[in-house]
């Protein structure tokens, strides 16, 4: 069944509060130049168990611009999982409820899939700010930089991806265990989808802003010194 | 800009002065510290620790600090002199390069990097993140660069292990110390050799080279020392973890691995959802307070929700583990007491027979004594039982291994010393007249079921699960265990009642025979 739209942004808040209203702003931004660019999107945001101030700041900023899916989830790939299964957009970009994206991050994504369709699409690098502060560098899975086995020890990519939405159908995430200890799901997510041969590839010269807050999903799994499900 | 820049120049040249004279130190950290105001706000809080820190009281300014400063000042000139817009750990520099050469994907993805890192598009994206939200920063240079994996230490040592662990996966995998002389040491050959006829076997060292009795292994096992793999790893839990996820055994066994126990303690719940835990338990030792210490008192608690069983080589362990944590039914049924078996296969004439042939050649009756000459053996007990006793003649064997030797000087006269033995076959059993066992706490220790599968008559002191072994059937124990007086009264019934040391001999061999022999303890351990 052809879709009825090229490309559907998933974002997806809890507690993020005014900063939410930020992340809108640079989505729109990205937004903008993806329609100048011709691509036919929606914007899907995901409230789970959303604290007012968040809901309020986000419906503000995007009011009928965008489908609101209140969720009790309680976990981030739940969450984006909720949000993939109404998505109508032919490809899926997720977001979370915090950061930004450089604004030519979904044109860029889209052209790599156009040319890789089996293929996840990550930013080239991350500028990690707040608490921490780092640049990240995505590695090319398919390039000589990767090693697979890495996997095993930590991620290599987040979960701000961009891919044909049935990929994520097919791979739906697994939801975080933090009593038990296993989360990050954006690892196990890596890791399973590169070991059933999806490649992993950083869309050139874009850049993701990931905001780095103590109380983040990521704080809370850092807590309980998360490791990966086993695949 | 500009000015910034030379006022960094300007500091970092006082720096490398610095690095000739230490005298400037406090006055130099003053100056870069006055610099932060202009910093990104996580850079300047990181750099005003480490100054506070270097300009608390009584901490002298270390040769390393200026070194230290200038990585966290400098990183901007340095990314500007050296290209690569990630760091390498050092150990994978050769690696790195190799690749960069020999892989044109490899070099081409660098150089994508490279022409990014800092452009103008770069900034132009920054500029416009930075309107939206001023917290993101500019892109000052001071970031620290990650390219996974190639700036990870950690993995660095990772591949080393890797490089000297057969691949898995395995149906058993033994973590153990070190192979040493120990009784725990023994149970780990043993364990090996059951369990390798359940399937491929590797046994993991953790903490030292050691492998001092390959003849207690089973040949097909391989046995690998990862203490020098590991020594230089500062996530020591997690790296066994991951590795040991790698190797995906269906069953792993702790047997007195420290670290293994505390990785149990830390991913125990998430590794039994992987494969089947079981631990090891021997005898707690003891404090010069007497009180209790050791792996089944530290490492019991927290971990039996997630084994699949406890092992014990007491039965006394269980109840005193059952009663302390009053088990409730569902994990007192983890609790597997499993006897070792014994060394050596039992003799045709056991040696109290061979005992009473002899004795009429000796002058005097002699009674053997082995063991270390440490507090938990109560070697000082002996003495005061040789004193008491000066018609009988003591051999002794041993030496100290954990406490301060004791006073050889005042010796009685009735006991010999002797270096620790290598073989039983170096102890002259049959021309002696029984053995004495004298420990303080004990469990079920390996001499005494060699002792008894060999035919000696024993007196041994009653604590632990000595008793499970040594009782009124099967020889003399010593139930007032810390009374010389006792252990005499003991051995004078034990050395006169020659009827009586043939009967309660035979009992403890067929005592061996049904409890600690291999092939009831491979049944129990495939069982369980």
């Amino acid at each position: 069944m052809a879709a009825k739209l090229d490309l559907s942004v998933i974002l997806t808040a809890h507690r993020e509060g005014v900063i939410a209203g930020v992340t809108a702003n640079s989505a729109m931004a990205a937004l903008k130049r993806s329609a100048e660019a011709g691509l036919r999107h929606e914007v899907i945001v995901v409230l789970d168990r959303a604290d007012s101030v968040t809901e309020a700041t986000l419906r503000s900023a995007f009011g009928a611009n965008a489908r609101f899916l209140a969720t009790t989830e309680g976990d981030p790939g739940a969450a984006r999982n909720r949000g993939v299964e109404i998505a109508e957009g032919l490809c899926s970009a997720f977001l979370d409820g915090d950061d930004l994206w450089s604004d030519n991050w979904l044109v860029e994504a889209w052209r790599l899939i156009e040319r890789r369709p089996d293929a996840v699409a990550h930013s080239a690098c991350n500028l990690v700010f707040g608490v921490r502060r780092n640049l990240w560098w995505h590695v090319d899975s398919e390039s000589g930089l990767c090693d697979p086995n890495y996997l095993d020890w930590l991620n290599y990519w987040d979960a701000m991806s961009f891919a044909r939405t049935e990929l994520y159908r097919r791979f739906p995430f697994r939801r975080n265990d933090l009593v038990l200890g296993f989360g990050h799901e954006d690892w196990h997510w890596n890791a399973w989808t590169l070991a059933e041969g999806v490649p992993h590839k950083p869309a050139p010269q874009t850049m993701h802003f990931k905001r780095a807050r103590k109380g983040s999903q990521m704080d809370k799994v850092n807590c309980t010194g998360g490791v990966r499900w086993p695949l | 800009m500009m000015d910034e820049q030379s006022e960094l120049q300007r500091l970092l040249d006082l720096v490398r002065q610095h690095e000739r004279s230490r005298d400037s130190s406090r006055w130099l950290l003053r100056q870069l510290g006055a610099k932060l105001r202009h910093f990104p706000r996580d850079l300047s809080r990181r750099i005003r620790r480490s100054i506070k820190k270097r300009l608390s009281p009584g901490t002298e300014c270390a040769k390393a600090m200026p070194a230290v400063m200038f990585q966290a000042i400098a990183p901007r000139l340095v990314a500007e002199n050296h290209a690569p817009p990630f760091e390498v750990a050092p150990s994978r520099q050769m690696d790195f390069e190799d690749l960069r050469k020999s892989r044109s994907d490899a070099g081409a993805s660098i150089a994508e990097m490279t022409a990014y890192f800092g452009s103008d598009l770069m900034r132009s994206q920054l500029a416009a993140a930075v309107a939206l939200d001023p917290n993101v920063g500019a892109l000052t240079g001071y970031e620290i660069k990650y390219c996974a994996p190639w700036f990870d230490r950690q993995y660095a040592e990772i591949l080393e292990a890797r490089k000297i662990l057969p691949p898995g996966p395995y149906e058993s995998i033994i973590v153990m110390p070190f192979g040493k002389l120990g009784g725990a040491d023994f149970v780990a050959g043993v364990l090996a050799r059951a369990v390798s006829q359940l399937g491929r076997t590797l046994i993991l060292r953790t903490d030292g080279p050691d492998w001092e009795r390959p003849d207690w292994y089973p040949g097909t096992v391989v046995s690998v020392d990862l203490s020098q793999a590991l020594a230089n790893v500062p996530e020591k839990t997690r790296v066994l973890y991951t590795l040991l996820q790698e190797l995906s055994p269906k069953r792993l066994y702790n047997v007195n691995s420290r670290l293994c126990f505390e990785m149990l303690a830390e991913y125990g719940a998430r590794l039994a959802t992987q494969c089947r835990l079981y631990a090891y338990y021997f005898c707690a030792d003891r404090s010069p307070e007497g009180i209790e210490a050791g792996y089944p008192v530290w490492y019991f608690a927290d971990l039996i929700p997630h084994l699949h069983a406890a092992l014990l080589d007491t039965q006394s362990l269980a109840g005193t583990l059952a009663a302390r944590y009053n088990l409730p039914p569902e994990l007192k049924a983890k609790l597997c007491p499993i006897y070792t078996p014994a060394i050596t296969p039992l003799p045709a004439q056991p040696m109290v027979e061979l005992q009473a042939s002899s004795r009429a050649k000796r002058q005097r009756p002699r009674l053997i004594w082995a063991g270390r000459f440490d507090r938990q053996k109560r070697f000082d007990l002996l003495l005061k039982i040789a004193e008491e006793m000066p018609e009988v003649d003591f051999d002794c064997w041993g030496k100290a291994v954990l406490d301060a030797p004791p006073n050889f000087s005042r010796l009685p006269k009735n006991i010999r010393l002797h270096p620790p033995f290598s073989s039983y076959d170096d102890l002259p059993l049959a021309d002696s007249d029984g053995w004495i066992y004298t420990a303080e706490w004990d469990g079920l220790p390996t001499i005494l079921i060699e002792c008894a599968a060999l035919g000696l008559p024993i007196v041994a002191s009653a604590v632990g699960g000595v008793p499970e072994l040594i009782d009124e059937e099967t020889g003399w124990p010593v139930r007032a265990a810390g009374d010389p007086m006792a252990y005499v009264a003991a051995l004078r019934k034990m050395l006169g009642d020659s009827d009586h040391r043939v009967r309660k001999v035979e009992a403890l061999r067929a005592r061996v025979r049904e409890r600690h022999v291999f092939a009831a303890y491979a049944q129990k351990i495939s069982e369980t």
